[in-house]
């Protein structure tokens, strides 16, 4: 037995481990590589002519970064916000609903979780088309003149953000629902007692006790929403005019739409230095346990 | 109103949200004419879109190609996954704090950050336009929170049971194929959803690595005959495609919901 007790750790680790080890922590290895050279989609599989941190320069200089990093922070923050604060409320009215009403709402609000990023741009851009749209059905239908929501660069700014708190909301009213079951309902009885309104009672005694569980969705959600670009990939490609280009997809366009490698591999640096930073947060405050 | 109503009213309100996108795709997608102004509810309904997107050119074989990757995502990934949970909860040895971290690592990383440098290692080692190695890439997508929930699962089960069995000899990897993964099926159905869930319908990465028209993943091909015409855009196949995208959504919300929701209280996510 003594002999084996590496080898059979090893065996059973190495299939799953090697394989997400190499897609995660040899693709950032490999990722320095294609920073410090000169590699685009002319060059690809040929030789890599070095040229240190030329790249750093090109990105930092480039007017569509800054651009891209102010779309970052509007998206980022409006879409946090807007999932913070619906979420938190509907897990706490699933919390406050009687079992057959929470029966009833739960799958229909964890629904757009389980759809993939595709379903939720099409739907959203069908649902705000200029063409074919059910809100353009109803501006009209009220007298006004049709909106092309993905024309203007506020209103499709404004797109992306419904679509993407549509599509988030429902992981926050998850783990937001962790949070509620620690309220206990000897609190809320004697608070009925005390003849507390429900607001005194949600804003003075629940808060409180869910405020770590927030804080650690928030940095989760954080993580999740600045990262996140297939969504307004497939909704707006980053456009009108570079309107919705954030910071992740001004990499992943410069990649695969300019054909220049090393400027999305330089994109890739950063945003894998903010996430580092973040997720370090997250385990420090969550105490996330350790096998 | 009452509190009691007010609550109720939000919950509906919030469910028109929550539903609207998928009702409107619906709506479309068995409407007569694409025209605006749109009816809100289809008069006369016809499945003739239905009919054109699936008699698109590689649109057949994209479904099955995508069916296929999700079938063996999710099997490699229950193989591979229940493997390392059981080490991570069975087993003991040097270095496992920090495998772990760099698993939790991996799984709160979103997966689409590394796609510029694993687009150029899948170029180097000839896996672009390959759909083994989509198989490959999709497991980063579901690999961390399949551990996860087999790492939760195996802890669940009662040491006695295992000593007896230590009693009678087994070994470590006998005790993991025989008396483990017989007691694991709820694990293993829900780890098996997620690999296909979370592959079936990806999109980034499908588009990008698949380029040639009879390795396309559905999400590809429906993308590209959306967009056939230069100037048009096909609005009835976009809402047809999203609805197929959709079933596989449904069919784990009727009959897997029990078992997705195991799965994420192992997960950890819940």
């Amino acid at each position: 037995m003594r002999r084996y007790s590496l080898l059979v750790p090893a065996l059973f680790l190495l299939p799953a481990i090697g394989v997400l080890f190499f897609l995660q922590f040899f693709a950032w290895g490999w990722n320095i590589n294609l920073v410090l050279h000169d590699v685009t989609l002319m060059n690809f599989l040929r030789e890599w002519e070095f040229v240190g941190l030329e790249n750093f320069r090109t990105v930092l200089t480039d007017a569509r970064t800054v651009t891209s990093l102010q779309n970052t922070a509007i998206f980022a923050f409006s879409s946090i916000s807007l999932q913070m604060i619906i979420g938190t409320a509907i897990s706490y009215l699933l919390y406050r609903a009687v079992p057959k009403v929470e029966r009833f709402f739960r799958p229909i609000v964890i629904l757009p979780w389980l759809c993939s990023v595709l379903i939720a741009a099409f739907g959203w851009q069908l649902l705000l088309s200029k063409d074919i749209g059910l809100l353009n059905t109803i501006i009209t239908g009220l007298g006004f003149a049709r909106v092309d929501f993905f024309g203007g660069s506020t209103t499709a700014m404004i797109s992306i953000v419904l679509a993407n708190t549509w599509w988030g909301t429902p992981f926050t009213i998850l783990l937001m629902g962790s949070g509620m079951t620690s309220i206990s309902p000897q609190l809320i009885e004697a608070s009925k007692v005390d003849g507390a309104s429900e607001w005194i009672f949600f804003t003075r005694v629940a808060l409180p006790i869910i405020l770590p569980f927030i804080l650690i969705n928030l940095i989760l959600v954080t993580v999740w929403t600045i990262n996140m670009f297939g969504l307004i990939l497939a909704m707006t490609g980053g456009g009108p005019l570079n309107a919705t280009r954030v910071f992740p997809l001004h990499g992943y366009l410069a990649a695969f739409d300019s054909g220049n490698f090393s400027y999305g591999a330089t994109v890739t640096v950063f945003s894998v230095m903010i996430n580092i930073v973040l997720i370090y947060i997250y385990v420090k405050i969550a105490d996330v346990e350790l096998v | 109103m009452s509190e009691k109503a007010t609550r109720i009213t939000l919950l509906v309100a919030y469910s028109i949200f929550s539903l609207l996108p998928i009702y409107w795709l619906t709506s479309l997608s068995f409407q007569q004419e694409i025209s605006f102004p749109p009816k809100p509810v289809p008069t006369n309904p016809t499945i003739s879109h239905y009919v054109g997107l699936l008699t698109e050119s590689g649109i057949p074989i994209a479904i099955l190609n995508s069916i296929f990757v999700g079938l063996s995502v999710g099997f490699i990934s229950v193989v591979i996954s229940s493997m390392a949970g059981y080490a991570f909860s069975k087993l003991e040895f040097p270095g496992k704090k920090i495998i772990f971290l760099g698993v939790i690592m991996t799984f709160l990383l979103p997966p689409q950050l590394n796609i510029v440098p694993l687009y150029s290692l899948f170029a180097e080692m000839n896996l672009l336009n390959n759909r083994l190695g989509m198989i490959f890439l999709y497991q980063i997508l579901v690999l961390p929170l399949n551990i996860f929930l087999f790492l939760n699962y195996f802890d669940t089960i009662k040491e006695a049971i295992v000593e007896s069995a230590i009693i009678d000899g087994a070994g470590p990897i006998r005790r993991y194929y025989k008396i483990f993964i017989p007691l694991s099926k709820p694990a293993i159905i829900a780890a098996f959803i997620f690999g296909f869930r979370f592959s079936w319908a990806e999109y980034v990465f499908a588009t990008t690595f698949i380029r040639s028209e009879s390795k396309m993943l559905f999400t590809a091909a429906l993308k590209r005959a959306v967009h056939a015409g230069q100037y048009t855009i096909n609005y009835d196949y976009m809402a047809v495609g999203a609805i197929l995208l959709f079933i596989p959504t449904l069919i784990v919300l009727i009959y897997g919901q029990k078992y997705l929701q195991i799965g994420l209280q192992l997960g950890g996510v819940d």
